[in-house]
């Protein structure tokens, strides 16, 4: 049964990949099928998520009287009550979005708040713990974009010298992206030439 | 002229054959008349044999060792020694019964066993030999197994088992013979029992009277010169080998294996040896284990391991099921369960250069499914008070920072006067987008970056409903659909004259990623056909003549994660559709969407809330990133003191101590 999945996987990737290179009719009509496929079994993967989210995991732990069970009795409670609102309210009213938005946002904004507090705790003891030369020049690299970000250099815009300094040292970070894209092309082309060939098979669960 | 018989083969040559045609050895030669000397030697060897008490004694005693074992009687009797038991015979049916006195005294101790019945418990010498013979048997029968030799024939096997047979040194019997005066009996019997053949009577007078006599010792002369010629051929035999040789007699003649074959056996000195005396003969004689190929020694390891040892487990073994149950002596089968045959390895080594095995690996690795990334567990317990006091310390600091200038609206922040290029080419793509064309807003964001998102994509939406732009909103992940409308909405409440339920179109979520984005750019209609009120897109006043991706005016992609607009600058640029791609993100993805505005696949892009203060700056519209850019900046400058303190008391604490290192040594 498993010969059978790697075929289907590699058949519909080799078809999609050969429609961006070739606009070949025939492809085309192979190549549409399957995305609608694709797009139809993402949302499918999406509600089987939730499903197991809610069987799976938290009624379980009720049912094993799990010591954290007041945890899960809470998103069981939260998960119904939007699962009503949005069946009733539907998605575009603003009701329901105001139920997503003045819920989820200011709790996850309050996490990302906690992160910034830990990452500036992490730069205060970088150099306990990196002693070398790449350790003091992430640290000076970290206060350096910090000040230049902030903006307050903006009156070296008079200064030619300066100027040019400045806005060479602002490509900096773009040279590192540069360097992020390539290493991600590389990945992904790796990660696809797996899935292509049959050695990573993601869909065999 | 007559035949002359093989002493050893028993067979008929030619009279002038030196040799025999069949077994090589040398034949007896015929000898002459005899000396007066001699015949008076056989006159009174005849008187002796007339006057033994025992007239057929058992010839055999110390009978040549060449001599098989067969039975007097069925043995062909020649002539003289016929013609001597008929004169036996009429002297003992004589009135002269009784021995002569010189008979008792005289008699050796080799006559008298010979007068003597056997006695049970005495080993009879000739028994002995073949007991020796038939010891020896088995060990040249091993041998033969042992050179993978065939069998010998029934006639070569009684050859063998004779050649085996103790032979006496010889000169030591003659030595011992001519002492006390017995050799020509003893020649005499030995000749007989050996050959057993009538030979040619020599020539003289062929009177009546004088028959038995000369006939007598005619026959007493060819006994000795036969005796004497078995006697020179030994000698003349055993002078090359030597006396431990087992086969001295025809060393010429045997094969290589068997004139090489080494022994230690004994030459019994005694005739009267005991069988323990042989038996302890046995274990003695060495046979040359045989000499495998190395191929074949490795492929026998059982047989060729230790052929001694299978032997002696034979003797030890004893089956107790099977069809051989209850039959001590069986051959053990070798053991196979540590009997591994491995092939050769034949194979050719594989030169490989480092930088060959390096790609090698690095193309594995890239080959090898990824692993699973590992749970880190967060120890929850474990900061210290003074970390939990430092966390709060900065805490409240920051907060101070951020809360502060809004507080205070007079404390106000360095503006910059240079623009980003992406900033402005936005601002410009914007305004020359036409109002009829409706613009596709995706968004893909987690709601944690929605405030930072929310400021950097209010100018930009701002400045769309401003210009009656029409919008079609979708999203990726299902918070960023409901969070875009939210912004939407917040977008459009500073315009009224901006009609959202016609202008706006809300199409919802788009499942599958980037699947989900190549078909909408294929096929929009096809992949989100309905709006999340259920109504179809055709319906829509503004989406009425949309058929593909390039009858939107432009695509706006709202996002925190650069893969997302990645993804979505591939499967535009890839695509046939050709409009503007403008995108809105946080500041920590600006750095990698920059590359794809410098290469123009991106015609410009808001990135956080420097971004958009830009954006207000050159709209002339102050928003929310005008009033909250002071707090971010001194935000910013804050935590740059902060780490800069934190990194020099870290390296004054960290540092060594070389003088209480020296005290505590």
């Amino acid at each position: 049964m498993k010969i059978v999945n790697i075929v289907i996987a590699i058949a519909a990737g080799l078809i999609v990949l050969l429609g961006y290179f070739f606009n070949s009719p025939g492809l085309h009509e192979l190549r549409s099928p399957l995305l609608d496929w694709a797009v139809t079994l993402s949302g499918i993967a999406g509600l089987v998520a939730i499903l197991n989210l809610v069987f799976g995991v938290h009624l379980k732990r009720l049912r094993e009287n799990h010591p954290k069970k007041g945890f899960s009795v809470v998103i069981l409670i939260s998960f119904a009550v939007t699962l009503i609102a949005g069946v009733f309210l539907s998605p575009a009213s603003e009701g329901f979005q105001k139920l997503v938005t003045r819920v989820q946002v200011p709790i996850e904004s309050s996490l990302m708040a906690v992160l910034a507090i830990t990452l500036v705790l992490a730069a205060l003891k970088i150099l306990q713990r990196h002693r070398n030369w790449m350790g003091f020049v992430f640290f000076l690299s970290v206060i350096f974009f910090l000040v230049l970000n902030s903006g307050v250099l903006a009156f070296t815009s008079e200064i030619p010298f300066l100027r040019d300094i400045l806005s060479g040292l602002h490509q900096i970070p773009v040279a590192g992206a540069r360097g992020i894209l390539l290493g991600i092309a590389l990945g992904s082309l790796a990660t696809g030439i797996r899935v292509l060939i049959g050695t990573d098979r993601p869909y065999n669960g | 002229m007559a035949d002359i018989r093989c002493l050893i083969c028993n067979r008929v040559n030619d009279s002038s054959a030196e040799h025999c045609w069949y077994c090589n050895t040398i034949l007896p030669k015929p000898t002459g008349p005899l000396t007066q000397k001699e015949r008076e030697k056989l006159a009174n060897l005849k008187k002796k044999i007339a006057g033994a008490p025992n007239p057929d004694p058992e010839p055999h005693g110390d009978a040549p060792q060449k001599t098989p074992p067969e039975s007097p009687a069925e043995e062909e009797v020649p002539d003289w020694l016929a013609r001597i038991r008929r004169l036996k015979q009429a002297e003992d049916q004589g009135p002269t019964s009784g021995k002569p006195d010189w008979i008792e005294e005289e008699q050796p101790d080799w006559l008298a066993k010979l007068s003597q019945p056997a006695a049970e418990d005495t080993p009879n010498p000739h028994d002995a030999a073949n007991r020796v013979a038939e010891s020896k048997k088995p060990a040249l029968d091993e041998s033969l197994r042992i050179r993978n030799l065939p069998r010998e024939t029934d006639e070569e096997q009684e050859f063998i088992t004779n050649l085996l047979k103790p032979t006496p040194p010889i000169g030591e019997e003659d030595s011992a013979n001519s002492s006390n005066g017995q050799l020509e009996p003893l020649q005499e019997d030995r000749v007989d029992d050996q050959s057993g053949q009538e030979f040619p009577a020599p020539e003289g007078p062929n009177d009546e009277d004088f028959l038995d006599v000369e006939d007598l010792l005619s026959d007493k002369e060819n006994v000795r010169s036969d005796q004497k010629t078995v006697q020179e051929s030994e000698q003349v035999l055993s002078v090359p080998t030597g006396k431990d040789l087992p086969f001295p007699l025809f060393v010429d003649n045997l094969p290589d294996w068997l004139s090489t074959e080494e022994t230690e056996t004994k030459q019994p000195q005694d005739t009267g040896d005991n069988e323990d005396d042989f038996a302890g003969e046995i274990p003695e004689r060495k046979i040359e284990k045989g000499r495998l190929p190395a191929w074949l020694q490795s492929l026998r390891p059982g047989v060729t391991g230790s052929i001694e040892k299978i032997s002696s487990e034979t003797a030890q073994v004893r089956e107790d099921d099977g069809v051989l149950a209850g039959i001590a002596g069986t051959l053990p089968g070798t053991d196979l369960s540590g009997r591994v045959l491995k092939t050769g390895d034949f194979t050719q080594e594989l030169r490989v250069s480092a930088a060959q095995q390096k790609n090698a690996e690095l193309f594995q690795s890239l080959l090898q499914p990824t692993r699973e990334p590992k749970a880190v567990s967060a120890d929850q317990n474990t900061a210290a008070p003074s970390e939990k006091l430092l966390r709060l310390f900065i805490t409240i600091l920051i907060l101070l920072a951020v809360i502060t200038p809004i507080l205070a609206p007079g404390i106000s922040a360095i503006i910059p006067v240079l623009f980003p290029t992406e900033v402005v080419n936005t601002l410009g793509t914007v305004q020359t987008l036409p109002t009829e064309k409706p613009v596709l807003v995706s968004a893909h964001f987690e709601a944690g970056l929605a405030g930072e998102l929310n400021w950097a994509s209010q100018p930009v939406l701002k400045h769309l409903v401003t210009r009656g732009v029409p919008l079609a909103l979708t999203s990726t992940n299902v918070v960023g659909f409901a969070i875009l409308q939210d912004m939407v909405t917040q977008a459009i409440s500073g315009d009224p004259a901006y009609a959202k339920d016609k202008k706006v179109m809300d199409l919802g979520y788009l499942p599958g990623g980037a699947i989900g984005m190549g078909a909408l750019v294929n096929d929009p209609l096809g992949t989100l056909p309905f709006t999340t009120d259920l109504q179809p897109v055709r319906e829509h006043p503004s989406l009425g003549s949309l058929n593909s991706l390039s009858d939107f005016g432009a695509l706006i992609i709202l996002t925190d994660n650069p893969e997302f607009a990645r993804t979505w600058v591939e499967q535009v640029d890839g695509g046939e559709a050709d409009l503007p791609l403008l995108a809105v993100v946080s500041a920590q993805a600006a750095p990698l969407l920059h590359p794809y505005f410098a290469s123009g696949q991106i015609n410009g892009y808001v990135a956080g809330m420097s971004g958009a203060l830009y954006y207000e700056m050159l709209t002339m519209r102050a928003g929310s990133a005008t009033a909250r850019f002071s707090a971010y900046q001194l935000s910013l400058l804050l935590v740059a003191v902060l780490i800069f303190a934190g990194g020099v008391v870290s390296l004054i604490l960290a540092a060594p101590r070389p003088a209480k290192k020296k005290e505590a040594g």
